[in-house]
């Protein structure tokens, strides 16, 4: 354990704090960044009531964001009926020309069934709408399986939970809002994620080199001290 | 002075003590490019591209004159960072002898046998915190044999040789076009080069391998990877009589076009950034990593709490239907109907009790006190003054006057004023500030008081996002200053934080060109 350890340098956590205090990092570009973020991910009236809150003037049409979170909170809500309507008024080709988001929406359609517990509507649905798309698309038959099992269990307790939780909604809602955005040939992905990665990369690179204070979760983002968790990082 | 101005905007280096020899390295210029020398100026962010940016040429005097395309950004100057910007003065010379311009080498020896041989290296080695070094070699005149190398060494091969006869040297050669890598045996590389010729090497530190230009033509890699840990100075050899070359190191715009191998490499640094996977940073939710999108949306909901965007917070709570994970919800739900109910005394007790940090904030303290002490107005409105509710309601106003009395806030004295205008009036519930009385002005106090509660228990000094931002602004700085070339081509600020523009599209045709570069690697 300690060998590899100890024959690294150790950058302490008083010396990389004093390190992070003197980036000269602007508020303005921090606002830039979750203005950015607000704006892609369509949530308006948040990016509208930053705009007011930061003063910061957004060349974004916030009325051009109106459509695309109209069509989110539709998913968000589990009405993926209204939201695969109001995509194809936007632009029929959308859905069209993206196979496997297609396939995610209409199992959405069908969690949303077996969620409100109407089992024989969900099969039909199954078998009538997403088997011939796994036909064509294989790969994503094995999804429909999966959700498909739900009808087995109890929803509450059922182990695959999580295609029930919030969250599934949430994903499917972004996977849609980024075609949305790319449709619109707009950059379909906010700034922040990319930072994320970034932190992600950076660090698995410099563990190459010295022990430093790490965040090893970019959610409340504390700096964890090197002196004592070096030994955990080894494993 | 070139435009020097925008460099510490940003902050992608910016760090501390470190700033200055990090920035000066670019300073002299060439085809060294590090974070600072491809940083865009903040003001130019949405037109220039950092393909723009100026380099500084060695001596700044000469710099300051007459280049004016193709310079990148560089300041400052610190020794310890110096760009190779000459060949080495040399103490005793051996069959070689520099111009007096310092970039020019003529050969002097015999020129019979391979131990006749004479190399020279640059003054500095290529410093770390590079990205991509280049120079290029003018062939003046290829003498009697046209015997010339040009490539990097090691510091301490022997100069009685070529570049790549030698472990720790790498050289393209001239007569033979061959390209030898430090074991004296040639292999097919290239095409010869005479008279004439403009031959370019450059190193990768990303890639880690060598590559060589022909008259600004991207000749390919040369060589396996290499170990860039230690240190390689550009350098040229020559061998018959007669040979005479001249080196550019910058000073003067290069045959080929750097630039754009600069943009691919970047472009590569950048995919390999996007190829990393967040799951090990990602936090637990019942037992599966919370996804992407929510880590996300928390880390904007925490900046947006941190910097008391309390309406943008409740608009992005709304417009994402974010619901609560949160345990101690019913903790905060009871204070927050206390204050809502104007017994905010009791919330504050709660508050002390559960979420001190919420008490640090001063002016949120003061609200509340104030709102508690408009309540107590509201309670003895009409009892007589010795009744027990008015002499409460004066004992706590003496005790809100002594403790903000003279606080240097101007907001709290105006709100202090306010409140206690309440007693100027015999009847407050008729008077022109009847609206205090209202007890729905509770209410946003109780929304304040949440969110802020929401806040603290994520209580970092800064918010999540800041503290990323800075964090990776260090590791970047950290990695560059160990020779980690990906690291030096990227910036926090000009590629993570600066939000795209549709003008990236061009750039990105631009790109396409020079394809070939990114994916000739490993």
């Amino acid at each position: 354990m300690t060998a590899s350890s100890s024959s690294k340098q150790t950058i302490s956590m008083e010396e990389w704090e004093s390190k992070m205090s003197e980036v000269p990092i602007a508020k303005g570009d921090l606002n830039q960044l979750v203005m950015n973020y607000l704006i892609i991910e369509g949530y308006k009236d948040a990016a509208q009531k930053f705009s007011e809150e930061s003063g910061l003037t957004s060349n974004v049409d916030l009325e051009s964001i109106e459509e695309r979170m109209q069509i989110r909170f539709a998913v968000q809500r589990g009405d993926i009926q209204t939201a695969i309507e109001r995509v194809n008024e936007l632009n029929p080709d959308i859905l069209d020309t993206n196979p496997r988001l297609c396939f995610h929406l209409l199992l959405q359609h069908l969690i949303e069934l077996i969620r409100k517990g109407e089992d024989e509507k969900a099969l039909e649905f199954a078998q009538d709408k997403l088997a011939p798309h796994g036909e064509e698309h294989p790969e994503l038959l094995r999804e429909l399986e999966k959700t498909m099992a739900l009808l087995a269990f109890d929803t509450k307790k059922s182990p695959l939970g999580d295609l029930l939780d919030f969250s599934h909604r949430q994903k499917t809602a972004n996977e849609l809002n980024a075609a949305l955005l790319a449709a619109s040939s707009q950059p379909k992905e906010p700034k922040l994620p990319a930072l994320l990665q970034l932190l992600a990369w950076t660090q698995a690179q410099l563990d190459e080199k010295v022990n430093y204070p790490r965040i090893n979760n970019i959610v409340n983002a504390v700096l964890e001290d090197p002196a004592s968790s070096g030994e955990v990082s080894q494993g | 002075m070139p435009s020097f101005a925008g460099l510490r905007l940003g902050y992608g280096l910016g760090i501390g003590d470190q700033t200055s020899a990090l920035l000066s390295q670019s300073t002299e210029n060439s085809g060294s490019v590090d974070n600072s020398s491809l940083r865009r100026n903040s003001s130019s962010r949405g037109a220039s591209s950092w393909r723009d940016n100026l380099t500084q040429r060695p001596d700044s005097s000469r710099a300051a004159r007459g280049q004016t395309q193709r310079r990148k950004a560089g300041s400052g100057a610190a020794a310890d960072a110096q760009l190779p910007s000459e060949w080495s003065p040399l103490k005793n010379a051996h069959n070689i002898e520099v111009e007096a311009d310092g970039v020019t080498v003529r050969y002097t020896g015999p020129g019979r046998l391979d131990q006749d041989a004479a190399m020279i290296l640059s003054d500095a080695s290529i410093p770390a915190r590079t990205g991509v070094y280049y120079f290029e070699v003018h062939i003046k005149s290829r003498g009697q044999n046209g015997y010339i190398g040009v490539g990097l060494s090691r510091a301490g091969v022997s100069v009685a040789r070529l570049p790549g006869w030698d472990p720790g040297s790498w050289g393209y050669h001239g007569d033979d076009g061959n390209g030898f890598s430090g074991d004296g045996r040639g292999s097919r590389y290239g095409p010869r080069y005479t008279t004439g010729d403009t031959v370019g090497c450059g190193i990768d530190f990303m890639r880690r391998r060598i590559f060589f230009t022909l008259n600004g033509a991207f000749l390919g890699y040369a060589f396996d990877v290499i170990n860039t840990d230690k240190d390689l100075f550009p350098c040229v050899g020559m061998r018959t009589p007669g040979e005479h070359v001249a080196a550019n190191f910058g000073r003067v715009p290069f045959v080929f076009e750097i630039t754009h191998y600069l943009e691919a490499a970047h472009d590569d640094a950048l995919r390999r950034v996007t190829g990393a996977s967040l799951t090990p940073l990602l936090p637990l939710r019942k037992e599966a990593a919370v996804s992407h999108s929510d880590a996300a949306l928390s880390i904007v909901l925490t900046h947006l709490l941190r910097n008391e965007h309390y309406g943008t917070a409740r608009a992005l709570i709304e417009n994402a239907m974010l619901r609560e994970q949160d345990e101690r919800r019913a903790t905060r739900r009871e204070i927050c109907r206390h204050i809502s109910e104007g017994d905010i005394d009791y919330a504050l007790g709660l508050l002390q009790d559960a979420c001190p940090q919420v008490l640090r904030d001063e002016s949120l303290v003061f609200q509340l006190r104030c709102r508690q002490f408009v309540e107590l107005v509201r309670a003895a409105n009409g009892h007589h003054i010795a009744d027990s509710l008015v002499r409460v309601l004066l004992e706590y106003g003496r005790q809100l006057q002594a403790d903000y009395g003279s606080s240097p806030n101007p907001v709290i004295r105006e709100g202090l004023v306010h409140a206690f205008s309440l007693l100027a009036y015999a009847d407050p519930a008729q008077s022109p500030i009847a609206a205090l009385l209202d007890p729905d002005a509770c209410k946003p106090l109780a929304r304040l008081v949440d969110m802020a509660i929401v806040a603290s228990e994520n209580a970092p000094r800064m918010s999540s996002l800041e503290c990323i931002c800075r964090h990776a602004a260090v590791l970047l700085a950290e990695l560059s200053a160990r020779r980690n070339g990906a690291a030096a081509l990227i910036s926090v600020d000009r590629d993570f934080v600066c939000v795209p523009r549709s003008v990236e599209d061009s750039h990105a045709e631009h790109l396409a060109d020079d394809d070939h570069h990114a994916s000739s690697k490993i």
